[in-house]
C-alpha cells in the first residue's frame, strides 16, 4: 500500500519523461494536479519553517565544529575540540545543574499552585468569576514588567518584602537566593498559564463523577486523588513537558535580573548561550553549547513521552 | 515509537532552533522613520539624513539633534534610541553583518566596546575627518582625548565621559566623630573609616564587584591589564596583571577591606543601599551625583569623594568610562562627512554644557567649565566640583586596556573577585587564575583572528 502511494507522489523518472515526451508540463501537471497543489500550499510554510527553525539549525551545527572569528564567520574548521573543551570544563556543567534546580523551582510549585487553586475555583461561589479572572491575569503581563515589579519588591536595602517580613535578604543579589528569586518571577507567569489550561480540563469533568463520590461518602482528598487528579493528568503530562521547555529557555527575567550572576548562580544553559555569543561574541561555543541543549530536551521530550504512557490517562 | 523519537526530535529542533535563530539571519531593527524620536520639520531637498543610534534613555538627545537640524541646512540627524549599551552595539553589529543597509551612520559605544569596533573593522576612524577638516580637538579635555586615541589615531568622537567617585553619608560621619569634609583618601583608610561606621543596621562601605573599579585601580597605580601597552600600542597577546603584581596589590587592598567585616556586597544595588542608608559609603559613577544629592535631600547630607587609592604613595591618575560616537564604514563618505558635521556639534561647548548639567557626565569640553551657566550650576550643586576636580587634576596619561575580549575577561575578573570575598580563593589565588583565563582568551582570540 505504502509503496504505491509514494510511486505517485514522486514518480519514476521513466514515467515522468514519458509524461513529459507526450505532452509537457500541462499534461504533468493535470496528472498530480492535486498532489502538486498540496505541495504548493505547503511550501510557505516550510519555507518559514526552513528559515527560522530547521536552516539556523543546521548553521549551528556548522558553526559548532568551526571557530568564528569576531564577525562571527567560521574561520577554521576545529572538529569536536569544542564540545570536548565545554564537557571538560566546569562552566557548562554548572549551567547544566542551575538549569536543572531551575527547573525544579519553577515547574513544579508552580503546577503544584495552579493545580490547587484551579481545585478550589472549580465549583460556583460567589465572586467565582473575579477570582478566575485575577488568577489568569498574570498571563497577559509580559515578563519583563513583572521582573522589573519583582526587583523593586526584592531591593535589598529598600524592598517593601524585606520590609514587610523584617528580613535582611539580598535576594538576587545573593548567589544562594539569586536562582529563587528569578524562580519566583517565572512562577508567578507560569501559574496563570497552568491555572488556565487546568481549570478548563476540569470543567471537562462531568459532575457526575464527583455527585457519586460524594454519595459514596468521598472526601476532599479522595475526590481529589480518585477523580481530579487522573481526569487532568493529559493536560498536567502536557503542562509538565510545555513548562520544562520553557524554563529551559528562560531569558528575559534572568537577564534583567541576574544576567546570570552573582558568579554562574543563575547562569542556565541558555542564557549562558546568548551571553557567549551576544556579550562575548564566542559564536561558536554557544553553538556547540546549543547542540548540546538540543540533545537535553531531546532527552527529556523522550523520557516524558514514554512516561506518559504509564502515567497519563485518556478518557 | 520511532515516529515518536522524530516527533520529539522535531519539537526539540524547534525549541533549540529558537536560540540559534537569533545568531542567523537578522531583521534588523532597520532605522524606520515612524521610529525616529525627533520629527524633524525639515525635509527639503538638498539635504543628507544621517541616522544615530544611541543608548541614553533621555530626550536630551533628540532635543540635541533637533538643535542641530536647527541650526544649520545640510544634514538632518535622526536620532533612535536602542536600549542599553550592550542592545545598541548588539543590534549594529548585526545590521553590519547583514551588509550595512539598514545600519546608522553613527553609533553610541560604550568604552568596554571599543575594541570591537576597532577590530571589526565596521567603523571609520574619526580621526580620517579630524584631518581632512583640519579640526582642532584642543578644546577636549586631554585626558578623554588620550583615552580613546589608539596608536595615535583618534577612532571615534567622545561624547558622554564620566568616572568613579566615592558616596560618603555626612551625617553618619558625624556620629562616628569623623570629619565629614575628609573622605577617606586610600583603601586602608577606608577600611579604618567603615569600622567606625559600622552599625547593626549599616555597612561601614559597599564595595560593588565591578572590573571597571579594578582597572581604574590598577590605572591608578601605573601597571598595565595586557601587554604591549594596555594593548594600545600594538594587539596585545597576554594578560599580566599578575606577572606585574599589580593586580594582586590592588586585590590585597580589597580584601583587606573585605576583612575588617565593615564591607559588604550590594552589587549593582550599591547606589540604591547608600539612598537607603544601608551603608555609610560606596563608590559609584561620578555622573550619577545629582540624582543622588536630589533623591536623598530630605533624609541626608551627602559627601563626594574621589576614588581612594591604593598606594597612598602612588596617584597616576582615574581614567574615564562612558561613550563615544563611532562612525559606521558603510562605504559611504558623503554620509560620513555628514555625520562628522554631528559629532563637532556635539562637542561644541554649548552642547556639552547642557549635556553634563542634565545628565551629570562630565562636560569633555574645557570651555563648557567657562561657560556662566555651568558655574552658576556649581553654586547650586557644588558636590558636582570634587567629581570635575578629580578628571581635571588626573594625570592626562591615565588611560585603561583596549583589548577584544575585554568584555569575557571582565566577568572573569568579577568571578574570582567574589571568590576572594567569600575567601573561597586566597588574592593571590584569584589573580593568578584570573590572569591564565584572559590569557587563554586573548590567545584564542588573536588565533582566529589574524591580523591582516
Amino acid at each position: 500500500m505504502e509503496n504505491v502511494k509514494r510511486n505517485t507522489l514522486f514518480p519514476a523518472r521513466g514515467n515522468q519523461a514519458a509524461a513529459a515526451a507526450r505532452g509537457g508540463l500541462a499534461q504533468f501537471w493535470k496528472r498530480h494536479e492535486k498532489r502538486l497543489l498540496g505541495i504548493l500550499f505547503v511550501l510557505p510554510a516550510l519555507y518559514l519553517l526552513w528559515q527560522f527553525s530547521y536552516g539556523a539549525f543546521f548553521q549551528t551545527l556548522y558553526n559548532s565544529v568551526h571557530l568564528t572569528n569576531i564577525r562571527g564567520q567560521a574561520v577554521a574548521f576545529c572538529g569536536f575540540d569544542l564540545y570536548r573543551s565545554l564537557l571538560s570544563g566546569e562552566e557548562f556543567w554548572n549551567s547544566c545543574l542551575v538549569s536543572v534546580e531551575f527547573v525544579l523551582l519553577t515547574v513544579l510549585p508552580s503546577l503544584a499552585a495552579a493545580l490547587a487553586l484551579a481545585a478550589l475555583c472549580r465549583g460556583r461561589m460567589p465572586g467565582g468569576r473575579l477570582i478566575n479572572v485575577l488568577f489568569s491575569m498574570p498571563v497577559a503581563v509580559s515578563s519583563a514588567c513583572v521582573t522589573m515589579v519583582f526587583m523593586t519588591l526584592l531591593e535589598p536595602s529598600m524592598g517593601l518584602v524585606n520590609e514587610l517580613l523584617g528580613l535582611d535578604l539580598k535576594w538576587y543579589l545573593d548567589s544562594e537566593l539569586a536562582l529563587v528569586s528569578v524562580a519566583m518571577v517565572v512562577n508567578w507567569n507560569l501559574i496563570a498559564m497552568d491555572f488556565i489550561f487546568l481549570s478548563a480540563a476540569l470543567r471537562a469533568v462531568p459532575v457526575s463523577y464527583y455527585e457519586s463520590a460524594s454519595l459514596d461518602g468521598a472526601d476532599g482528598w479522595k475526590v481529589f486523588r480518585n477523580i481530579t487528579l487522573p481526569s487532568v493528568s493529559p493536560t498536567l503530562f502536557f503542562l509538565t513537558v510545555v513548562n520544562i521547555l520553557q524554563t529551559f529557555q528562560a531569558f528575559g527575567p534572568i537577564n534583567i535580573m541576574t544576567g546570570g550572576g552573582p558568579s554562574g548562580a543563575t547562569d542556565v544553559l541558555s542564557y549562558s548561550i546568548y551571553r557567549d555569543a551576544f556579550v562575548n561574541y564566542q559564536f561558536s561555543p554557544a553553538a556547540a553549547k546549543s547542540v548540546l541543549l538540543f540533545f537535553i530536551l531531546l532527552g527529556v521530550t523522550m523520557v516524558q513521552m514514554k512516561s506518559e504512557k504509564r502515567r497519563v490517562f485518556y478518557q | 515509537m520511532k515516529k515518536r523519537i522524530l516527533a520529539a526530535a522535531a519539537a526539540a529542533v524547534c525549541a533549540a532552533g529558537m536560540l540559534a535563530g537569533c545568531s542567523g539571519q537578522n531583521t534588523g531593527n532597520s532605522a524606520a522613520p515612524s521610529n525616529v524620536e525627533n520629527t524633524s520639520s525639515n525635509t527639503q531637498s538638498g539635504r543628507i539624513t544621517v541616522t544615530f543610534w544611541h543608548a541614553m534613555n533621555t530626550d536630551l538627545i533628540p532635543e540635541l539633534a533637533e538643535q542641530f537640524n536647527q541650526s544649520q541646512d545640510a544634514v538632518t540627524v535622526e536620532s533612535l534610541y536602542q536600549g542599553e549599551y550592550g542592545d545598541v552595539l548588539n543590534n549594529f553589529r548585526m545590521a553590519m553583518a547583514a551588509g550595512g543597509q539598514d545600519a546608522p551612520d553613527i553609533v553610541q559605544v560604550y568604552e568596554g566596546g571599543s575594541a570591537f569596533m576597532i577590530e571589526s573593522g565596521y567603523a571609520t576612524p574619526v580621526q580620517q575627518y579630524i584631518d581632512e577638516e583640519q579640526y582642532d580637538m584642543s578644546d577636549i579635555l586631554p585626558l578623554i582625548r588620550n583615552y580613546y586615541t589608539y596608536n595615535g589615531v583618534m577612532y571615534s568622537m567622545p561624547f558622554n565621559s564620566s568616572n568613579a567617585v566615592l558616596y560618603y553619608n555626612k551625617d553618619m560621619f558625624r556620629e562616628a566623630g569623623l570629619d565629614p569634609d575628609t573622605p577617606p583618601a586610600t583603601f586602608a583608610e577606608l577600611g579604618e573609616y567603615a569600622k567606625k561606621l559600622q552599625s547593626s543596621e549599616t555597612a561601614g562601605v559597599a564595595l560593588p564587584i565591578d572590573t571597571s573599579l579594578f582597572e581604574f585601580n590598577m590605572v591608578n597605580i601605573g601597571k598595565e591589564i595586557v601587554d604591549n601597552g594596555n594593548g594600545r600600542v600594538e594587539r596585545a597577546t597576554k594578560a599580566v596583571f599578575a606577572d606585574n603584581g599589580g593586580g594582586l596589590e590592588v586585590f590585597n587592598a580589597y580584601n583587606d577591606l573585605y576583612l575588617t567585616g565593615a564591607a559588604e556586597d550590594f552589587g549593582s544595588d550599591s547606589l540604591q543601599a547608600f539612598m537607603g542608608r544601608k551603608t555609610a559609603m560606596t563608590i559609584s559613577s561620578s555622573s550619577l551625583i545629582s540624582t543622588v544629592a536630589k533623591t536623598v535631600a530630605e533624609n541626608f547630607e551627602v559627601g563626594v569623594g574621589p576614588m581612594p587609592r591604593v598606594d597612598p604613595d602612588v596617584d597616576c591618575g582615574i581614567p574615564v568610562g562612558g561613550g563615544t560616537l563611532w562612525l559606521a564604514n558603510k562605504g559611504t563618505p558623503d554620509q560620513e562627512r555628514a555625520a562628522f558635521q554631528f559629532m563637532k556639534f556635539m562637542i561644541e561647548p554649548e552642547t556639552q554644557a547642557q549635556w553634563h548639567m542634565a545628565t551629570g557626565y562630565y562636560a569633555i569640553s574645557q570651555q563648557a567649565y567657562e561657560l556662566d551657566s555651568v558655574k552658576a550650576f556649581y553654586e547650586e550643586n557644588p558636590l558636582f566640583k570634587v567629581a570635575v576636580e578629580q578628571i581635571m587634576n588626573s594625570n592626562t596619561d591615565a588611560v585603561g586596556p583596549v583589548y577584544a575580549v575585554n568584555m569575557e575577561a571582565r566577568s572573569k575578573i568579577q568571578d574570582h573577585w567574589r571568590a576572594m570575598m567569600e575567601q573561597e580563593e586566597t588574592p593571590e589565588e584569584a589573580i593568578r587564575a584570573a590572569q591564565d583565563e584572559i590569557t587563554a582568551l586573548i590567545e584564542q582570540y588573536n588565533a582566529t583572528n589574524p591580523l591582516a
